[in-house]
């Protein structure tokens, strides 16, 4: 019982939680992450086909790792909360 | 008037007769009726009487008595005869023996020697109040003292006083035989006498009433204790409180010993137990079963042991569960619903009881039956059970001896039924599944009930006439076994609500939302959710729902930046009102690569175990944390605090899992740029 007493007023004193990126920014991240997404996307898929993808892997790594908070931001924004 | 008679009988019971007198009336008598009527005066007849000696015939006292005694062989005694005659004080023993009335000669019992002698003045004229003033002051004072006190007032009566205490102490001494020296006035009282009024005149021609009052005053006497044996008595009583604290004081108590009995323990789902007032509540340790009885010893520990002679106040609260039953088991859709409750009329106890009350207080003052306990005469005089409005009280049972012993209970203990009308539904939630699922990207806690509801009163006995049910929602008049609709109260600053059942969504419900209260803050208002069900409930009717809300993860997370953990609050269950949750799965979804999982639940849980839940973009899953529970009533719906940690890395967990696929998908997509899928013309050779 005291441990949970204590745990209680812990609880009660310390600073509440804090999201690394607030939530009301959500949406807006959500757009223009994917937007960026599409549009980074877009261009690879114009740039000439060479042998070597030496343009395309960056534009496609940054591309995914932009899509991928992308989504995570549209999950969170329809209410999925993932 | 008397002494003719006198004379008569006196004649008959002496020894030595005076005269040889006939039984008649008496000369004077009848003198008077002859000369009554004067014809019956006769000069002729005065003369002869006057000169001859009677010529009646004049018995002998030898003849009177044997005619006497030959009339008492007969029967034929008259009256006078057979009855007791009045016998002089001072005839002598011989005279006594040969009396020929012969009094019977009973043993009459010996009087007790008397202890007290009652005296008083006469009325006099003296207002009462002014009398009593001087009864006061001899009141309880030895007579000695009383009569110095009497012999130098200033006051009117204080010498008939002093005088009549004086008369009464030598009629103590000499004809109660009481000893002077120890005689004290114990009481002295003044009566009111008879009010004489006067006329007295007052200014401007009126005329006022001067009351002349009368009072007497009694005493009564008795032998009072002399200064030694006052002293006797004075070292006796404080002697015996001496022992007596000695005797307690060997055993400073620290324990209590409270014994419930097995029943009554099984079916009790909360318990506590406090000092009157105080709000901590006291440690209780189960302490065995005593053999034999079937019963179960809780030890209390209190504070600060008892001293020997003081005293605590106790109370013990438990929530008991399953413990009435609906009876009549059926009823139809506009008929009462009334419950039955059994207990045991005595309170178990391992100490002896001074006064034990047992009080049953039902929400409703209808109440159809109580058992009338038998067999209590030894504890209460009184009736043993008394109705007041809604509360039954048995007792109050003065010395009851330790009762946790299975002689008092063959003896004494019995079943104490409550037969009463409730008016509310009596519900019971036979599954609960609660989903706790917290979100750190969302900053969310997703709370979901799954519930199944069960109305534990009175079957429906016949149909469910929705007509019927219209009619009395309409008129107000619904039966009290129908539940068309029941209130929860939500944490505030929630959105997102869903409530669905097994057809799809309710839409027939009300919800207030109460703004969001951060934590820390005293939390006044709770959202509050009418929740109508698709169908009334009736009597033994089931109904399957699931209730389900979104709250700001600040409102119950925390985060400690010593130690790096998140700790989150999840409350066990939301309270319906008056329901009993039979079966309880809480489970609380950390996010994913949560490390340091440590939980604290309000009351220890049946079973807990930790495994893994996966959803929407998991890749290794996510701890949960499930409890079980039995049993919940509304003192338990408190929060479980889990703490917990997640390092940034598992935080970008989802991006990456996300952005490893898009990558897949990208190089796959580069990998077909360049994969030539379309047909070539083959170039055909010349024949």
């Amino acid at each position: 019982m005291s441990e949970y007493e204590s745990i209680k007023a812990l609880h009660d004193s310390l600073p509440p939680f804090r999201p690394l990126i607030s939530v009301a920014l959500l949406p807006y991240l959500a757009l223009i992450l994917l937007a960026s997404t599409f549009a980074l996307a877009f261009y690879s898929s114009i740039l000439p086909k060479t042998t070597i993808p030496g343009k395309e892997i960056p534009l496609a790594v940054t591309a995914s790792i932009l899509g991928g908070f992308g989504v995570v931001a549209l999950f969170c924004t329809v209410g999925v909360y993932v | 008037m008397h002494r003719g008679l006198l004379n008569v009988t006196r004649s008959i019971s002496t020894a030595h007769p005076t005269h040889a007198f006939v039984v008649g009336p008496s000369r004077s008598i009848q003198k008077r009726l002859q000369t009554r009527n004067a014809s019956t005066y006769n000069p002729l007849s005065w003369l002869r009487q006057k000169l001859t000696a009677d010529r009646r015939e004049k018995e002998s006292k030898e003849d009177i008595l044997a005619a006497k005694a030959e009339a008492r062989e007969e029967g034929q005694l008259s009256l006078f005869e057979q009855t007791k005659s009045v016998v002089h004080r001072t005839e002598t023993a011989a005279a006594k023996k040969s009396s020929s009335v012969a009094s019977a000669k009973v043993e009459k019992p010996k009087k007790p020697l008397p202890t007290s002698h009652k005296y008083s003045t006469t009325y006099f004229k003296i207002s009462p109040r002014k009398l009593n003033m001087l009864g006061n002051q001899i009141s309880g004072q030895p007579i000695d003292y009383a009569i110095l006190q009497m012999q130098f007032s200033e006051k009117r009566a204080s010498k008939r006083i002093m005088n009549m205490l004086a008369t009464a102490k030598d009629h103590a001494y000499r004809y109660k035989h009481l000893d002077n020296s120890k005689l004290v006035v114990a009481e002295a009282w003044v009566n009111k006498g008879k009010v004489l009024k006067r006329i007295e005149p007052r200014g401007r021609g009126h005329m006022g009433i001067r009351k002349h009052k009368q009072a007497k005053m009694h005493v009564v006497l008795r032998e009072g204790k002399s200064v030694e044996e006052q002293k006797e008595k004075e070292r006796a009583y404080k002697l015996k409180r001496i022992i007596a604290a000695a005797a307690a004081l060997k055993e400073a108590a620290g324990v209590y010993t409270i014994t419930l009995p097995e029943y009554e323990i099984f079916n009790t789902s909360w318990l506590e137990v406090k000092v009157k007032g105080k709000q901590q509540p006291l440690t209780v340790t189960y302490s065995g079963a005593p053999a034999g009885s079937k019963s179960h010893n809780l030890d209390v520990s209190l504070e600060k042991p008892l001293e020997a002679g003081a005293t605590i106040n106790l109370v013990l609260e438990t929530v008991q569960t399953h413990t009435t039953r609906p009876w009549p088991q059926q009823a139809a859709q506009d008929e009462d619903q009334s419950l039955k409750y059994e207990t045991s009329l005595f309170v178990l106890s391992p100490y002896n009881t001074s006064v034990q009350r047992t009080k049953l207080k039902s929400s409703s003052p209808r109440i159809i039956f109580y058992t009338t306990p038998e067999n209590v005469q030894t504890f209460t005089h009184e009736n043993p059970v008394t109705k007041s409005g809604s509360t039954v009280t048995y007792g109050p049972y003065s010395n009851v001896p330790p009762s946790a012993n299975q002689a008092f209970l063959d003896k004494y203990q019995q079943r104490v039924v409550l037969h009463y009308s409730y008016d509310y539904p009596v519900l019971e939630v036979l599954k609960l599944r609660r989903a706790a699922e917290i979100s750190h990207w969302g900053a969310n806690l997703n709370i979901q009930d799954d519930i199944v509801l069960h109305n534990a009163g009175p079957r429906l006995n016949g149909h469910f006439s929705r007509l019927q049910h219209q009619t009395q929602s309409f008129y107000g008049r619904g039966a009290p076994h129908v539940l068309p609709l029941f209130t929860v109260q939500l944490p505030p600053g929630i959105r997102n609500t869903y409530y669905l059942d097994q057809i799809g969504n309710v839409s027939t419900s009300h919800l207030r939302v109460a703004p969001s209260v951060s934590r820390g803050l005293k939390n006044t208002q709770n959202s509050v959710l009418e929740l109508k069900p698709r169908y009334p409930i009736m009597g033994g009717w089931n109904y399957t729902y699931t209730l389900g809300w979104d709250a700001p993860l600040g409102d119950s997370g925390s985060y400690d930046p010593n130690t790096g953990k998140y700790i989150v609050s999840v409350p066990v269950m939301t309270e319906i009102p008056g329901a009993v949750v039979n079966d309880a799965e809480i489970s609380i979804i950390l996010p994913e690569g949560a490390t340091d999982v440590d939980y604290v639940a309000p009351f220890p849980a049946l079973s807990n175990e930790i495994s893994t839940h996966v959803t929407y973009l998991d890749t290794i899953g996510r701890p949960m944390v499930i409890f079980k529970y039995k049993n919940l009533t509304n003192k338990h719906a408190k929060p479980i605090y889990v703490s917990y940690r997640v390092p940034i890395s598992a935080h970008l967990r989802k991006p990456m899992a996300v952005a490893t696929v898009l990558l897949v998908l990208f190089t796959f997509a580069m990998v077909a740029r360049r994969v030539d899928l379309t047909i070539h013309k083959t170039p055909t050779k010349k024949m």
